[in-house]
């Protein structure tokens, strides 16, 4: 019995074929997972299924019912809901009044709130999605929002919940609670499309997987009949290695000092306390740590985007002549041969609405050949850049023209790294190099970051994925609540121990320290 | 039912594409233009002719579509009524039966005295009916009633005056500011023209300018093919229909107002492109707009909204006026001193909100809109003070020196080199915003400010020299009205330009070499707009709605592009 099959799917836009004859059903009661690169059709088989896009060939079956759906309404109907990557939620609501907006209980002009919270207190116990209805969105964590957004989802009465990379914005333990609220709804009756780039997860909660590569359905096989490596193989059309080849690091003289580092965040709080550690040219060190705990505010700071309340940040060169950049603008401190991927490729690392040939130069664009000393563009050197870098990063946009929002996040991610390289930097910044990237792009990531490291460069790389930590890294330092607890090799880490560590639990005080939730 | 309806839409929409429907619309719209032109002009209108008891005196105006008039007058064979009739209708300063002004008189067959005279020029008909030219321009005619002062009592309740018109055809409207004379427009006794002394009667001719307009909507459809075959010119495509529906929308209006939209159409073509000084005027008008439209556009670009425009012109106008009459320098030193000067003035009077929002995170929204009030009040009190006053009456500075007056292009027309300072200012504005690093960095600044200063941009200082840069545009604006128009500063004159850049700018979404054409636009509609009031009585708020539904559709462009089916 299935709860939902799409039938020789197509849609074209414009010269793409987004979807080709795709064909895709979900057992009534399960959850199944889609996967596939970025690109590859997944958001416009799901835009199709919840009546945002009309399919130019195909039926779609709900139960055994054909549909035609001519916007979401029509899907909502049919019992569908979405919970969308990016939330669809008002900020200044309370919990209560986001999940009712736009079906709203009581009669005429009045609205009868008491009922609506009464309704969606009822429903968050039966899920075990525990929220405060009465909270409003500004004031709790991402994990909480996406709660509000299934609640919504149930509120209108979806028996089939899509979600589109639901974890990619969750940390850790948030990621657990929602598998366990999707293993619930399943219990519940309630079947799942699950969209993740996540295999590992994918593995653990679905009970079956449908890969699309390219706009073609690969195939649709029961997960316990599949492993990791296969479903890649199958999303990318290769053999893909998740284990990183690397020597041991060759690690040279200091490169930077930081010591005693202080900040306060946004909220006028401390969240740096004295963090002091090295890095070695050539080595790899990584920060792990649950979100939150100062990292942003690190790497604002070692950045120059955020001024330090305390401590130093030293760079040596070649003869351990320091510099001191503490507090330096990120002017001065790309000057000093530093270069940083930031976190947030759209908010810091991009001009979204720039195009590929523009964001390769950004940061860059000051210097010959890309201008004289006039301050005159020489467009003729921004095109050859982009031409070379375009070939070099394999990134794949087309046109150098395009903007960079309608690159897919790899290749995003592979302008931001092109752009930082080509600065020659002897220490760079990582942050989440691999974030909402997929597969075959982050295999090419970290072959670049090792590469890198061989050369010499002095690399911090801060990740909320241990296994790329792990991976990649030389050092590993924990940090939790702005200070680095402990700082190991990493042939001595294993997950386990990291995650103790990043929730406050050190060999010192077992048991002790308990995550705080920094949300409450 | 509805989905009938929806299946209609849909296959409305597959069989006919937009190309399809937009050429068919194109087509129709000539039909009708042709059927306009075969007919013709509809309005024979005449002034109505009304029949008294007694007539003593019969006058009988022929005007001319040029504009001056054949008159005759027909009067009993009565040495006093003729002696009347000759001051009155043909003008008492003329001397009778000599040269040019000779009167010929006549006798009739029914033995009454006719008295005829042409005039070449209707404001030459001095007397009781006098028609007078506009003083701007020529179709237009004001018929006046004079007060027979020197009347003779006696003969005034006897004689009964009848009055016929014959107008040429292309008159489509006549129209009286007293209701009473309206009534009796076609015969009255001498008492009652007397009472109606101040009676204005007003000819509205129509101009055949179907020309223009099919000129125009053919170089629209060649422009919207142009873009439906190259994607290129898509962003030509939305404020080319934005105007095409502001202008089908204010023809609605007219429609409903009882006039004819080609008519008014035909006036504002005619006002801005009818003669040498028309489109003179148009550029006039338009060349602050340049100035304020960049300044807008500019500040957009670093994602500043300044609304502060009016102000910074005004400042700008006040420093030129200043600086205009305190230098004596030779106009090579001193014309570039007072340009610098006005933009320097408006240029730091604007950074005033770059750094209020930079150092105290102040919008500059509010912060332009309050330094606007600040600056209306500042001027207006700096304006009085004896040093910068002029003696007199007026609250206006004293007239700047000859040698900072910016020179016009033609005699006795105020166009003058600051349009050329205008272009050139826009062409570098795109320049700086597109060719060098700083405006590389003011754009990334615009569009994410948090990516700009990863990127080692100070966006702090981007945000205070755009807002100089853009205080100093408007300054220009300001310089330009100064040294070419005014030549002085008062508090009224100056007034719109700064509010009008915000619609020019936005027209063209913020390109600077848009704003030219965008100003273009905005001079056109308002001098054509002004004429049009004059010429046919449409109110000149017309053009305020076709300005509004312009933005309107600029600023909510996804109406735009749903209708044109383009992508983002």
């Amino acid at each position: 019995m299935h709860a939902l099959s799409m039938r020789a799917i197509s849609k074209r836009f414009k010269n793409v074929v987004a979807n080709d004859n795709i064909t895709f059903s979900v057992r009534t009661n399960t959850i199944h997972g889609l996967v596939g690169e970025n690109g590859a059709g997944k958001s416009t088989l799901m835009n199709i299924l919840y009546g945002l896009l009309e399919p130019d060939e195909g039926d779609i079956f709900i139960g055994d019912r054909p549909a035609r759906f001519d916007g979401p309404k029509d899907a909502i109907e049919a019992g569908i809901g979405m919970v969308h990557q990016h939330f669809m939620l008002a900020g200044p609501l309370t919990v209560t009044e986001n999940i009712i907006l736009g079906s709203e209980p009581g009669g005429g002009l009045f609205l009868d709130y008491k009922k609506a919270r009464a309704f969606v207190s009822e429903l968050s116990e039966r899920y075990g999605l525990k929220v405060d209805p009465d909270a409003r969105i500004d004031s709790i964590s991402v994990g909480l929002a996406q709660r509000v957004e299934i609640l919504k989802t149930l509120y209108r009465g979806a028996r089939i919940i899509v979600l589109d990379e639901p974890t990619a914005v969750l940390t850790p333990q948030e990621v657990g609670d929602l598998l366990k609220i999707m293993d619930k709804l399943r219990k519940d009756g309630v079947t799942i499309v699950f969209i993740s780039h996540k295999l590992r997860e994918v593995k653990l909660i679905t009970d079956d997987i449908t890969v699309i590569r390219a706009g073609k359905t690969i195939g649709t096989r029961p997960t316990r009949d599949v492993d990791e490596n296969e479903i890649a193989r199958m999303m990318v059309g290769r053999e893909v290695s998740f284990k990183v080849d690397k020597k041991p690091a060759a690690a040279g003289e200091i490169k930077i000092s930081v010591s005693g580092l202080e900040a306060f965040n946004d909220k006028g709080l401390k969240c740096l306390k004295g963090v002091s550690f090295d890095i070695r040219r050539g080595e790899v060190f990584a920060i792990a740590g649950v979100e939150g705990n100062g990292q942003s505010e690190l790497l604002d700071v070692l950045g120059g985007m955020r001024k330090p309340a305390g401590g130093n940040v030293k760079l040596f060169d070649k003869d351990m002549k320091a510099t001191d950049i503490t507090g330096a603008s990120p002017y001065r401190v790309y000057d000093n041969k530093v270069a940083h991927i930031p976190e947030d490729r759209h908010k810091r690392g991009l001009q979204l609405k720039f195009s590929v040939k523009d964001n390769l130069v950004t940061s860059l664009i000051h210097k010959p050949p890309f201008s004289n000393a006039l301050g005159v563009i020489n467009s003729g050197a921004i095109n050859s850049n982009a031409a070379e870098k375009i070939e070099t990063f394999d990134i794949r946009c087309g046109s150098a023209e395009i903007n960079a929002q309608n690159l897919s996040g790899g290749n995003q991610q592979k302008v931001v790294i092109a752009r930082e390289l080509s600065k020659g930097p002897e220490f760079i910044i990582i942050a989440q190099p691999t974030r909402g990237v997929d597969i075959g792009a982050i295999e090419f990531i970290h072959k670049k970051i090792i590469d890198l490291r061989d050369s010499g460069v002095a690399i911090l790389l801060v990740s909320a994925e241990l296994s790329e930590i792990i991976n990649l890294s030389d050092r590993i330092g924990v940090i939790y609540n702005g200070e680095l607890l402990e700082t190991m090799e990493s042939k001595d880490a294993s997950e386990e121990k990291l995650g103790l560590l990043m929730v406050g639990i050190t060999g010192k005080n077992k048991g002790g320290a308990q995550a705080g939730d920094k949300n409450a | 039912m509805i989905k009938m309806l929806k299946m209609f839409k849909s296959t409305i929409f597959n069989k006919f594409n937009k190309l399809t429907l937009t050429a068919l619309l194109f087509v129709l719209t000539a039909a009708v233009i042709a059927a306009a032109l075969l007919l013709g002009p509809g309005g024979e209108a005449s002034a109505q002719t009304g029949a008294a008891e007694k007539i003593l005196i019969s006058v009988r105006s022929k005007i001319t579509a040029e504009g001056g008039m054949h008159r005759e007058v027909t009067v009993s064979d009565d040495a006093k009524i003729i002696e009347f009739a000759k001051n009155e209708f043909f003008g008492e300063s003329y001397p009778l039966e000599t040269g040019e002004n000779f009167v010929a008189i006549s006798k009739t067959d029914t033995g009454l005295m006719r008295l005829s005279k042409d005039f070449e020029d209707a404001e030459e008909c001095a007397g009781v009916l006098v028609v007078e030219k506009d003083l701007y321009f020529t179709t237009r005619m004001q018929i006046k009633q004079s007060v027979p002062v020197y009347f003779d009592r006696n003969l005034m309740d006897k004689a009964s005056v009848r009055f016929e018109f014959e107008l040429p055809s292309s008159v489509i409207k006549i129209q009286r500011d007293k209701k009473n004379l309206a009534r009796q427009f076609g015969a009255f006794t001498a008492n009652e023209f007397a009472l109606n002394a101040q009676a204005n009667v007003d000819l509205f001719y129509q101009f055949n300018n179907y020309g223009p307009i099919s000129l125009v909507i053919m170089i629209l459809a060649a422009v919207f093919g142009a873009a439906k075959i190259n994607r290129r010119f898509d962003f030509i495509l939305i404020p080319l229909l934005a105007i095409a529906i502001a202008f089908i929308f204010a023809g609605i209006v007219i429609l409903a107002i009882g006039e004819s939209p080609f008519a008014a159409l035909g006036a504002i073509f005619k006002g801005a492109f009818g003669s040498q000084t028309a489109a003179l005027n148009m550029l006039l008008a338009a060349t602050p707009l340049i100035f304020t439209g960049l300044a807008v556009a500019f500040a957009f670009n670093c994602g500043l909204f300044n609304i502060g425009g009016e102000s910074q012109l005004m400042v700008g106008a006040f420093a030129a006026a200043v600086c205009g009459y305190y230098l004596e320098l030779s106009p090579y030193i001193h014309i570039p001193l007072v340009i610098l000067a006005a933009a320097l003035a408006a240029g730091f009077f604007a950074s005033i909100a770059g750094w209020l929002k930079e150092r105290f995170e102040i919008h500059e929204v509010i912060s332009t809109i309050m330094l606007n009030y600040a600056a209306y009040s500042l001027l207006g009190y700096m304006v009085l003070m004896p040093c910068f006053k002029e003696s007199g009456p007026n609250p206006q500075t004293k007239e700047i020196l000859s040698s900072a007056v910016l020179a016009p292009f033609f005699h006795r027309h105020a166009l003058n080199y600051g349009l050329i300072i205008a272009i050139l200012a826009a062409v570098f504005i795109w320049f700086l915003l597109y060719r060098t690093t700083t405006g590389f960095n003011i754009r990334a600044v615009g569009l994410n400010p948090a990516a700009a200063e990863y990127s080692g941009v100070n966006v702090s200082k981007m945000i205070v020299f755009s807002m100089f840069v853009s205080g100093a545009l408007a300054g220009l604006g300001g310089a330009e009205r100064v040294m070419g128009v005014f030549h002085k500063y008062n508090s009224t004159a100056f007034v719109g330009y700064g509010f009008d850049g915000i619609a020019v700018a936005l027209l063209v979404n913020n390109n600077p070499i848009g704003v030219i054409f965008s100003a273009a636009l905005f001079g056109f509609l308002k001098t054509g707009g002004a004429f049009m009031n004059r010429e046919i009585g449409i109110p000149v708020e017309l053009v305020i709605i076709i300005q509004a539904v312009i933005i309107f559709f600029m600023a909510a462009d996804k109406i735009v592009k749903n209708l044109l089916k383009l992508k983002e």
